[in-house]
């Protein structure tokens, strides 16, 4: 929870301002583990900026700081259930070719809502590039439970 | 995205001061309005207006349980008395004409016709006696609606008869017989040695040397042959392919469970005293399935009650299966408990302090059971098809030739080399899939097909109709492999529009475990086989599905494997 800083009450109109503040300020270190800012963009109403340590998956990241997706990650990062599921903000998916495989592609041609830019959220590992990366939570997900 | 993209253009027009913001948006994001999700669900999210991107928070929604339930307006939907229906007799339900078409064993042909009478969504009761009504559905957006509507927990038909028979033995059942929250917690354990690429990665060493054995049994079958051009050949007629595959996918699965070879096929690392126990195992889980598929039209119950012929056989090859499999558990347990034993399954299990020895037990019974027949008749289509279509088989081999050297054995590094032998499993369980109809019973009240489908109804996605759709497979008879190659050129829209008509394994938190496992034998068995052996069907006459529960062929599939030079 340390690392969690929530921006949900956030109106859209500064959304881009603070994104790109974020992007401008170097990455913080903590020990030795470089810090990673992502934002899980729930709703245009609803993102939550967490910052996660790089090497952690954008599934892991999301439950690690309690983002609040819920029924995300169902087989723990087997790249099998497709529950994880993210959009990715299309100028990082490009910038740093963050491209699924054969294999992701497959899953993700039966997912639900899946963009050009989507990914399997346990397949993508964070790296300092990604600092202030957004992603999107795709509206349609398997997340009921009875 | 589809509505979120429509909310963002409402965005445009009204206020031009969020214009920039709804473009970042829309940009950001992949306009591409690419999703094949099916009106139901538009229609459920605007009668609902609780679409989070609708301008009301979403913790708000979401507290309320209103925007994941997806509330739908049911007056608008057809009643589910109104789902289409064939007609027949009261009481007697589908069963007299299921009969007429030869029985459950041609249930995927029987309702395939149903499909192309009554369209992609009909319901119908196939037995006697039994009053549940089951919703067949053969449409790409209508499976994918019930799987994205499946939940958390996702439960599955159990046949009748097993159910039974655990109940009257008083038996506890692995991961197929459980649901709710006790499903996942063993799924989740079971997931970190099934589906981990890594842990999988360990046994192809010894899932390679299980095909070498295969092989070799196949090549002392030989016999020299002339050809009228006077060349000598060594061709070996295999007419027991069943059975081989049956041992080889047994003793896979034994090898990656106990970290140590059974001895289905012969080899130098097993006693011959071993066979005799395999065998019956393997027959007793073949008439497991045999008599399984047979109280389908008579009800297990009835079958229990009247102490019915299908009844005992059933119950016999039941006992017989499980006690055998529970010597060879507890045989390995023995052997397991000291700590330098290869990696396995078994041993993993253990490791997890909570499942009791009990419980191990009836999860590797159930992993058998699930495992081998599906895995041996899953490859034993794919080989008939290489045979049938000698282009195919061509193909590939010329694919092994380029990546691997002659005499070299083909390993797991060796298979991202060779994507035609995945095209080639995945067109054959298109064509073949060997659970021909995915079962759900859904826990919530759906919109499908634009009826109101109350929860508690059983829903059957009919796989062998949808796989052979020229809807959706262009030249769908035919067996083409090269179809599933990825094409760079084709739209997100192109890419996405059959995905649903062709899942073999299932779909989601509840798809086919054993998977990986299951591919990763599969593609090793193919690709070595071919490598190895030029296939030839022993007669042209195509041969059709009768089904066993599972997609099995409707007489014995005979190959010539002729060696290669």
């Amino acid at each position: 929870m340390a690392n969690l800083i929530r921006v949900s009450k956030l109106l859209t109109h500064s959304r881009g301002a603070l994104v790109r503040q974020l992007n401008s300020s170097t990455q913080m270190r903590n020990g030795d583990k470089v810090k990673v800012r992502v934002t899980y963009v729930k709703s245009l109403q609803d993102k939550v900026t967490v910052e996660a340590e790089e090497g952690e998956s954008l599934m892991e990241a999301a439950n690690k700081y309690n983002v609040g997706i819920e029924h995300f990650g169902a087989c723990g990062g087997k790249m099998d259930c497709a529950t994880c599921h993210l959009i990715l903000h299309k100028e990082y998916f490009e910038k740093l070719k963050l491209f699924p495989s054969e294999e992701e592609l497959d899953l993700l041609d039966r997912t639900f809502d899946v963009e050009n830019t989507s990914r399997i959220g346990c397949q993508v590992k964070l790296t300092k590039e990604m600092d202030g990366i957004e992603v999107f939570v795709p509206k349609n997900r398997n997340d009921w439970s009875p | 995205m589809a509505f979120v993209s429509r909310l963002l253009s409402q965005g445009l027009q009204s206020a031009a001061k969020v214009r920039k913001n709804v473009r970042h948006q829309q940009l950001a994001f992949a306009s591409t309005n690419s999703s094949i999700i099916d009106e139901e669900m538009n229609i459920d999210r605007e009668l609902t207006g609780k679409c989070p991107f609708a301008g009301k928070s979403m913790a708000a929604t979401q507290a309320s349980g209103a925007y994941r339930d997806r509330p739908v307006n049911y007056r608008k939907a057809k009643k589910f008395d109104e789902v289409p229906k064939p007609y027949s007799l009261p009481l007697l339900g589908s069963s007299i004409s299921v009969m007429r078409e030869g029985g459950t064993q041609y249930l995927h042909e029987y309702i395939d016709r149903r499909h192309k009478e009554l369209g992609p969504i009909f319901k119908d009761r196939t037995s006697a006696f039994n009053s549940i009504d089951i919703v067949f559905i053969a449409s790409n957006k209508l499976m994918q609606h019930v799987y994205l509507n499946e939940g958390k927990h996702p439960i599955h038909l159990v046949p009748e008869s097993w159910t039974l028979y655990n109940q009257v033995k008083n038996v506890q059942r692995g991961l197929f017989f459980m649901d709710g929250p006790e499903w996942r917690q063993l799924r989740s354990i079971l997931e970190k040695m099934f589906l981990d690429r890594e842990h999988i990665s360990k046994f192809t060493s010894v899932f390679n040397e299980v095909i070498t054995d295969l092989i070799y049994a196949w090549t002392a079958k030989s016999d020299h042959v002339t050809s009228a051009n006077g060349e000598t050949k060594r061709i070996a007629l295999i007419d027991e392919l069943e059975k081989d595959l049956y041992k080889w996918s047994i003793e896979s699965l034994g090898a990656m469970i106990f970290g140590r070879r059974l001895g289905c096929i012969p080899s130098a690392h097993v006693l011959s005293s071993e066979f005799e126990r395999l065998h019956e195992f393997v027959a007793c889980v073949q008439q497991i399935f045999v008599e399984s598929a047979k109280m389908t039209l008579i009800p297990a119950k009835y079958a229990y009650k009247f102490n019915l012929p299908m009844w005992k056989r059933f119950e016999r090859a039941a006992n017989g299966a499980i006690t055998l499999a529970r010597s060879y558990v507890e045989e390995n347990m023995r052997n397991t408990s000291r700590s330098e034993t290869a990696d396995s399954v078994l041993k993993n299990l253990f490791a997890e302090k909570h499942i009791t020895r009990e419980m191990v037990c009836s999860i590797i019974v159930d992993l058998f059971i699930a495992a081998a027949d599906t895995t041996s008749h899953g490859t034993q289509w794919s080989l008939y098809l290489l045979a049938k279509n000698p282009q195919c088989q061509q193909r590939l081999y010329d694919e092994i030739n380029s990546a691997i050297k002659k005499d070299e054995i083909i390993e797991e590094r060796h298979l991202k080399q060779l994507p035609y032998v995945r095209c080639i499993i995945k067109e054959a369980l298109r064509l073949y899939p060997i659970a021909p109809f995915i079962s759900r019973i859904i826990t919530r009240d759906i919109v499908l097909g634009g009826y109101h489908v109350p929860k508690g109804k059983l829903i059957a996605m009919s796989l062998y109709t949808t796989g052979r759709d020229e809807k959706y497979f262009k030249d769908a008879q035919s067996f083409k492999p090269e179809r599933w190659f990825r094409d760079p050129s084709k739209t997100l829209e192109e890419r996405t529009f059959n995905a649903y008509a062709c899942l073999p394994f299932g779909f989601g938190p509840r798809s086919c475990i054993g998977r990986r496992v299951a591919e990763l034998q599969m593609q090793l068995l193919l690709a070595r086989t071919v490598q190895k052996f030029k296939l030839e069907p022993e007669c042209e006459e195509d041969i059709n599905i009768k089904l066993r529960m599972i997609t099995t062929p409707e007489k014995a599939i005979h190959l010539r494997f002729k060696e290669r030079d």
